[in-house]
């Protein structure tokens, strides 16, 4: 594989191993072409066999969907390439420097030292394949113990969003099981705590793939045309029918959550699913120009 | 008359659709605490579902518990004995009441 024009990279040859610059704004939501091109920098020298060292140290603002996607990159690379001679450093800021710790990060990524998370305004990191209502509750209880709102009943939406995300992950209404599937979720507040930004990610095919298509969409897709993802994810958002089971009652989760963001129980949430880009907020999409793999969920609690 | 508490008697962390998917789904809400109310043909007295108390409701819980229900027993009977009740997000009455209008029998 030819390695993307990612600018940045050295070769340092004496240690036989890339150093790789991880963009500054290490966020998807706000920086998703830059990202995309720094995991398929990751994936093609990956390919070589050499290690990787991530140069962190620029980082200067970080959003939980780009910790969940990394540790989600390098979990396939682990599992699909056996690539685990990866290395870095820490992002000289420090607040950065301590959400990645605080977020359980590097326990993720198997670095060569172990952290456990000892600050309540962090959420670490959690991980499953099964519906987990237990985990969503403490994740919702988080959100709820930072902005003040316990006791608040109007998060029953986002626990509902997030038992959403996690049947989809595995056995949605668009297909069966992947083997080997998973799901991550993370929530941080911001450093004002006037919001909590929730991610969940799942490493399945994404929404454009599973989907039912009708006869032009197969066709195009059949030939390579990735450009209609997002209007894909739209349509199923929307609640077109599109569960490729044949049972009508199934695949009304990512309408319900659609339908809370619509009426502003859940603020700004965005869909990245292969190269597709919704903000539901204001229905405006765009295609990427590199796959994002799986699918994201990022929404707001204000 | 009977009344199930979902959040006192059954979870007040509700999962998804089927039993595979995790604890404490839609399908094992109707199996245990439903179906053995609708065994009967004959049972016509009305049960009281209290939805309050937990932590939410995703859509495949609902459906698959009340919409499952109406598959299997007959949406007209299940309809004319199910009363539900929520304080807490009133809505979700209307929604499961359609999930099992939904149903084709």
């Amino acid at each position: 594989m030819e390695p993307p024009q990612y600018t940045g990279v050295a070769y340092i040859r004496k240690e036989h191993k890339y150093e790789i610059p991880v963009p500054e704004v290490f966020s998807l939501v706000t920086n998703v072409d830059e990202m995309l091109m720094f995991y398929k920098t990751i994936y093609a020298y990956a390919q070589e066999k050499k290690g990787i060292f991530l140069d962190m140290s620029k980082i200067r603002q970080i959003s939980v969907d780009a910790i969940l996607y990394t540790i989600s990159v390098f979990d396939h690379l682990e599992k699909s390439l056996h690539f685990t001679k990866f290395g870095g450093n820490f992002p000289n800021d420090e607040y950065t420097h301590q959400v990645l710790l605080q977020s359980s990060f590097f326990n993720y990524v198997k670095a060569n030292f172990k952290f456990d998370p000892d600050d309540s305004d962090i959420l670490s990191v959690k991980s499953g394949q099964l519906v987990r209502g237990k985990v969503a509750q403490q994740v919702i209880n988080f959100g709820k113990a930072q902005l003040g709102r316990v006791g608040d009943a109007s998060t029953r939406s986002m626990y509902a969003t997030l038992i959403e995300c996690m049947v989809n992950t595995g056995h949605h209404a668009y297909e069966k099981r992947l083997p080997n599937w998973k799901w991550w979720l993370m929530a941080l507040p911001d450093r004002d705590k006037r919001k909590v930004h929730f991610a969940f990610l799942d490493n399945g095919r994404g929404i454009p793939v599973t989907v039912r298509k009708n006869f032009r969409e197969r066709v195009l897709q059949l030939f390579g045309n990735t450009a209609m993802d997002s209007r894909l994810i739209q349509s199923t958002l929307e609640g077109e029918y599109r569960t490729r089971i044949k049972n009508k009652w199934r695949g009304k989760g990512l309408p319900k959550i659609y339908s809370y963001s619509k009426n502003k129980l859940i603020e700004n949430l965005r869909i990245i699913s292969n190269h597709g880009y919704v903000e539901c907020d204001n229905d405006q999409s765009m295609e990427l120009r590199d796959k994002f793999h799986g699918t994201l969920l990022y929404w707001e609690f204000v | 008359m009977i009344t199930i508490n979902i959040a006192k008697e059954f979870s007040t962390t509700p999962g998804a659709r089927y039993k595979a998917d995790g604890p404490f789904s839609g399908e094992e809400f109707r199996e245990k605490l439903l179906e053995k109310h609708f065994e009967d043909p004959n049972s016509d007295y009305e049960i009281t579902i209290v939805l309050d108390g937990t932590e939410g409701y995703a859509t495949s819980f609902l459906e698959e518990a009340f919409g499952g229900l109406a598959r299997k027993y007959g949406k007209k009977i299940c309809l004319k004995r199910l009363r539900f009740v929520s304080t807490e997000e009133s809505s979700l009455i209307d929604e499961i009441t359609g999930y099992m209008q939904d149903v084709e029998n």
